[in-house]
């Protein structure tokens, strides 16, 4: 018998680098602070939307609203559960409205890991299905995403009530790794799929691929803001490169992700394009929660540098006042 | 030795468990693609037990302002019936719903508040198609724009004088008068001071019997005009049959 060294070589090789792989899987909790930041970012945006719309909470989503307990309850579908379909009382919607209220301000603080992200799940669910007809695109990622937080840890930034303890850490610590890593890279495709499709479907339509698409758009009251979109509407190359670059960036973000220069020119990017999204066409919420997703781009090497050169930019504000301070005395 | 074993080591049920969570996602994100993606061959056969995994909870729609954007300028204006008495009844002008709210937009560009989107949602969900239905549709020739060409429904709830009938006899369905009904009787809180007070006479305040919506259409100005001066914008209307509103 003649061993065979480079097979024996390949397969230890082979071995080791699987070994490598669950090591990287079970050992590390991946993109912390982007979670945390993401939790935080989400939150914020629901709260929003509960105040703004807050004394019209029932014209949107009360019994006797717009979309009324009776429709709500002839559409709704057995796995569409929502709080609000358990009564119609008026009393009822209150206590839910402001429940859901205190669930977002405890999910933005963090007091409760994972259950709170579930009970935030709850609440925006029945939101959500309780009024289905003004939601849009930003709703649609944020509950997509919310659903996976509900596995992943975002303790990072977290005002939590007590830490746990070590020895209890210890022993659900690998698994509660490996949710929270699904969970990460599931965010990430989930954002993936969302551009990639929504690049493709956009190549499909002629408007689009002619640079008319705005031009189009910006004709819609609801979608405009006069007069800075009326001088856009009639600007050509405005019209032009917000077509194709959006076109690009959008079908090209999950090749972009691959390399870090790409995934820092598809950040400038999605701010830019989130940004005019907001100010333009009026869709704030939408862009808050797109630019939230985004977070979990970042990774937490590049968030403790960014912190690192806040800081030094800091000590070097205060040292200069120091100076300017001693020199005057 | 010992060291070196650790790291070379691995844990079968941690591969085990690795694995099947990487089946599990790779699938899921798999079955999304098909649910998310242009329809095509293999979406549509595959279509049914696709939906009963993605809904509701991962329901996803990524078609955002695609293929073709909206475009249409959209109003929907509301009028009523009042009651006086029990004999004589009274219809008021139609009063603009749309316009308000697209001003209140304009001026707020910071988390504006919702209410708009219920009146300009309204339109796309009475004239919502099934995409597999339009894309035949619009495969056999017998393009799905119709919609917008219905031109008027009488009071009684008939059909009279459309161009073309695709999806306009189903347009007004139990659970779309229920839209409407509810929508009316929303907004009739809104307003209901100055509908009423033009009408009230000194019988006492009449009563909101029946509401009827009127959606207007203006198609836009297409590019290659977007220089002409004379060129004037068609609205086309669409009147709902009259809903009945119960009282308060």
């Amino acid at each position: 018998m003649d061993p065979n060294p480079t097979t024996v070589n390949a397969q230890s090789l082979a071995s080791k680098s699987l070994a490598d792989i669950l090591q990287k899987v079970w050992g590390r909790r991946y993109c912390m602070y982007g979670v945390s930041l993401l939790r935080i970012s989400y939150g914020m945006s629901w709260l929003m939307i509960a105040f703004t719309n807050y004394r019209d909470r029932h014209y949107l989503w009360g019994p006797d609203g717009s979309y009324s307990y009776e429709l709500f309850r002839q559409t709704a579908h057995l796995l569409n559960f929502s709080l609000y379909q358990l009564s119609s009382d008026h009393l009822y919607f209150e206590f839910v409205y402001h429940a859901g209220i205190i669930v977002t301000l405890l999910f933005i603080f963090g007091t409760f890991g994972r259950f709170g992200a579930f009970l935030q799940l709850l609440f925006v669910a029945s939101l959500n299905y309780r009024n289905p007809i003004i939601l849009d695109g930003g709703d649609n990622i944020a509950f997509l995403v919310l659903f996976w937080l509900t596995l992943a840890d975002s303790s990072a930034v977290a005002a939590r009530l007590k830490r746990p303890s070590s020895t209890h850490m210890a022993a659900g610590r690998s698994t509660a790794t490996l949710l929270h890593n699904v969970a990460v890279a599931a965010i990430i495709i989930q954002l993936a799929i969302l551009y990639l499709l929504s690049g493709l479907y956009k190549a499909q339509g002629g408007p689009w691929y002619e640079g008319t698409a705005m031009y189009y758009i910006f004709q819609v009251p609801e979608f405009s803001w006069p007069p800075l979109t009326d001088l856009l509407r009639g600007s050509l190359v405005f019209g032009l490169l917000a077509s194709y670059v959006t076109i690009f960036f959008q079908i090209s973000m999950p090749a972009l992700l691959l390399s870090r220069i790409g995934r820092f020119c598809f950040l400038i990017f999605a701010l830019l394009f989130h940004g005019s999204i907001a100010l333009l066409m009026g869709l704030t919420s939408f862009a808050a929660f797109m630019l939230a997703t985004e977070l979990v781009l970042i990774k937490d090497s590049e968030y403790a540098s960014c912190r690192a050169l806040l800081l030094r930019a800091r000590d070097a504000l205060v040292r200069r006042g120091t100076d300017v301070l001693s020199t005057t005395q | 030795m010992q060291p070196e074993r650790s790291t070379h080591s691995i844990s079968i049920a941690r591969l085990i468990s690795s694995s099947v969570v990487l089946v599990a996602l790779s699938l899921h994100f798999f079955v999304i693609l098909l649910y998310a993606m242009p329809i095509n061959p293999v979406s549509v056969r595959v279509r049914s037990p696709v939906s009963r995994y993605i809904e509701p909870i991962f329901y996803q729609n990524w078609q955002l302002f695609a293929p073709n954007p909206v475009n249409s300028e959209r109003g929907i204006l509301l009028r009523v019936r009042l009651r006086r008495d029990h004999e004589s009844v009274e219809t008021t002008n139609f009063i603009d719903i749309t316009s308000p709210k697209i001003a209140d937009l304009h001026a707020t560009r910071f988390f504006p508040n919702l209410r708009y989107r219920i009146a300009t949602s309204m339109f796309a969900t009475i004239h919502q198609r099934d995409p597999i239905l339009l894309r035949l549709q619009e495969l056999d020739g017998n393009l799905a724009e119709c919609s917008p060409h219905v031109e008027n429904i009488d009071p009684t709830g008939q059909i009279s004088g459309h161009e073309c009938d695709v999806g306009s006899e189903a347009m007004f369905t139990p659970p779309i008068r229920e839209l409407i009904r509810s929508f009316a009787h929303a907004e009739l809180r809104h307003m209901a001071p100055e509908v009423l007070d033009a009408y009230s006479g000194q019988q006492g305040a009449p009563v909101v019997v029946e509401a009827q919506l009127r959606m207007v259409y203006s198609e836009p100005v297409p590019f290659s005009r977007r220089n002409e001066k004379s060129h004037t914008r068609h609205p086309t209307i669409v009147d709902s049959p009259w809903i009945q509103i119960p009282p308060p």
